[in-house]
């Protein structure tokens, strides 16, 4: 089960592009990069993407998140657990 | 653009204006004073311009070395006269210099004046949409997928064509032959402009500019600088006379094509032009097409999905294929590359090399392609095909020399299987 102390960190089954402002998350099997499943993040799932480090756990992402868009911390907590969920295949987590 | 009568005329413009005429109050660009009053460009004012009488006969135009507009200039205004033959009338438009307040003398007999008489009308437009900072370009402009997409070309290129295709579609269409393209704020607007009686003021912001002609596939190439700002000067109206308008003009291309994309296409007249550009101008589309090419130049294999027949039958619409970064100088004819095009990839078969000064450069064609593609140099190409997934299984691509014209054939019997199928539905 992961906590708001979980750490999470980055996948190398996964390779990330920065193009035009955007950032592309693009899934390896493989390693063979599948151009027909890769994800878009938005503004600020590229900002907690950068954010994953391996060292940082989910409690001090959320309040960077928060400070960094100005929305309350029980707010930042949902979306951060959200988008975890939503790239679950390109991070795994430890605990401290 | 506010008409005023003088003189107590009635002002009567021609039925194609009549969707262009409004009741907005606020301040005009330009007023012109429009009256029935004679008229003539003074004897001091010197001849600039004369525009040639041509006749359509049904040998083609022809010259008929008479006048049928002219232009001349003074220390105070520039007049251009129109020779009318039906009704013998010749109209005077006087434009004092740096002055938005213009004078017409119609020269009809009566009450009644036609404010904007062919050929004056379109003058007046032109030099209304130059002094504004805009274009009149020769095109037709539609709407597909929210996107405003423009197609210039010269005459017999395929712009009402292109513009019949869309309206097929359920596209918009904003004109079929001339627009008015003007920056507006942060983006690049077209307009309908009034040709037909029909018409109605219509706009759209513009995303890709197309310059057309007729292909034997569809296929395009990015223009830049110099050449891009060439394509959309030479398709645009001009009075070469006027040497403010052709600096304008200049100034406005450049303007024009260092924010619109600008690309060349040679295309087929029928809907999968439209399923062509669609495909091309989608955003995820062309992210995709971005990344693959940063992450082969980084030494990443990746695997991408086939869309089309032009290289059945190696590869088919759906199969996975594998692209690998590559050395150019590995390369040999009869490998199969991925070379980057407008904004995307196409994959298809080396047939020639050689080498420039500076370069390698390749000749590629898809096997059941009727038309090679244009050279294109080494640092076009983005990765080498290898591999194919089809149904669960691995198929080596060979390289090979195809015979061309029996993939052809091949890809056109599909086709023809594909539309039985459809009608039989």
């Amino acid at each position: 089960m992961i906590s708001i102390t979980s750490i999470p960190s980055r996948s190398d089954r996964v390779v990330v592009r920065r193009i035009n402002d955007e950032c592309l998350l693009i899934p390896l099997t493989d390693d063979i990069a599948d151009m027909d499943s890769l994800y878009r993040l938005n503004e600020t799932g590229a900002f907690i993407w950068e954010l994953i480090d391996g060292r940082r756990d989910i409690k001090e992402i959320t309040s960077r998140v928060a400070e960094e868009f100005d929305v309350d911390q029980r707010e930042a907590e949902k979306d951060i657990l959200l988008f975890l969920v939503e790239v679950r295949d390109f991070i795994h987590f430890s605990d401290r | 653009m506010r008409l005023r009568s003088e003189e107590g005329v009635i002002i009567r413009p021609d039925e194609r204006f009549t969707s262009f005429i409004t009741a907005v109050g606020g301040e005009p660009d330009l007023v012109i004073s429009v009256s029935n009053g004679k008229a003539a460009t003074p004897a001091s004012a010197a001849k600039v311009f004369s525009a040639p009488l041509i006749e359509e006969t049904p040998s083609g135009p022809k010259e008929t070395g008479k006048t049928f507009w002219e232009v001349a200039s003074d220390s105070e205004a520039t007049y251009i006269t129109a020779k009318l033959k039906d009704p013998g009338r010749d109209p005077l438009l006087v434009i004092p210099h740096d002055s938005f307040s213009w004078q017409l003398y119609t020269q009809m007999p009566g009450t009644e004046a036609d404010p904007l008489p062919y050929p004056l009308d379109g003058l007046i437009l032109y030099f209304l949409t130059s002094i504004k900072g805009g274009l009149m370009l020769h095109g037709s402009g539609v709407v597909c997928g929210g996107r405003g997409w423009i197609f210039t070309g010269k005459s017999g290129s395929g712009k009402t064509t292109m513009a019949m295709i869309f309206d097929r579609n359920g596209d918009r269409v904003i004109h079929d032959d001339r627009l008015i393209v003007k920056n507006e704020g942060d983006r690049w607007v077209m307009h309908s402009t009034p040709v037909y009686r029909n018409d109605e003021p219509r706009s759209t912001s513009v995303d890709h500019l197309w310059v057309i002609s007729h292909g034997r596939s569809n296929i395009s190439e990015p223009l830049s600088g110099a050449e891009a700002a060439g394509m959309v000067i030479s398709n645009s109206v001009q009075q070469n006379w006027d040497r403010d308008a052709a600096g304008r003009l200049i100034a406005q291309a450049e303007a024009l094509t260092s924010s619109v994309r600008v690309s060349r296409l040679a295309f087929l007249p029928d809907n999968s032009i439209r399923d062509y550009l669609s495909a091309r101008e989608s955003e995820p589309y062309v992210l995709a097409s971005q990344a693959a090419a940063s992450l082969l130049a980084d030494n990443q294999t990746l695997i991408i999905t086939a869309g089309g027949f032009s290289m059945w039958p190696s590869i088919r619409p759906g199969d996975r294929v594998i692209l690998s970064p590559c050395h150019t100088a590995d390369l040999t004819a009869g490998d199969v590359v991925a070379a980057r095009r407008d904004g995307g990839f196409v994959v298809h078969r080396i047939t020639e090399i050689k080498k420039d000064s500076a370069f390698l450069l390749f000749r590629i064609r898809g096997d059941a392609s009727m038309a090679y593609d244009p050279w294109i140099t080494e640092l076009n190409l983005a990765g080498l095909a290898t591999t194919v997934r089809r149904g669960g299984k691995e198929l080596r691509i060979r390289s090979r020399r195809m015979p061309y014209l029996i993939g052809w054939l091949l890809a056109s019997a599909t086709g023809i299987l594909k539309r039985m199928i459809r009608r039989m539905r």
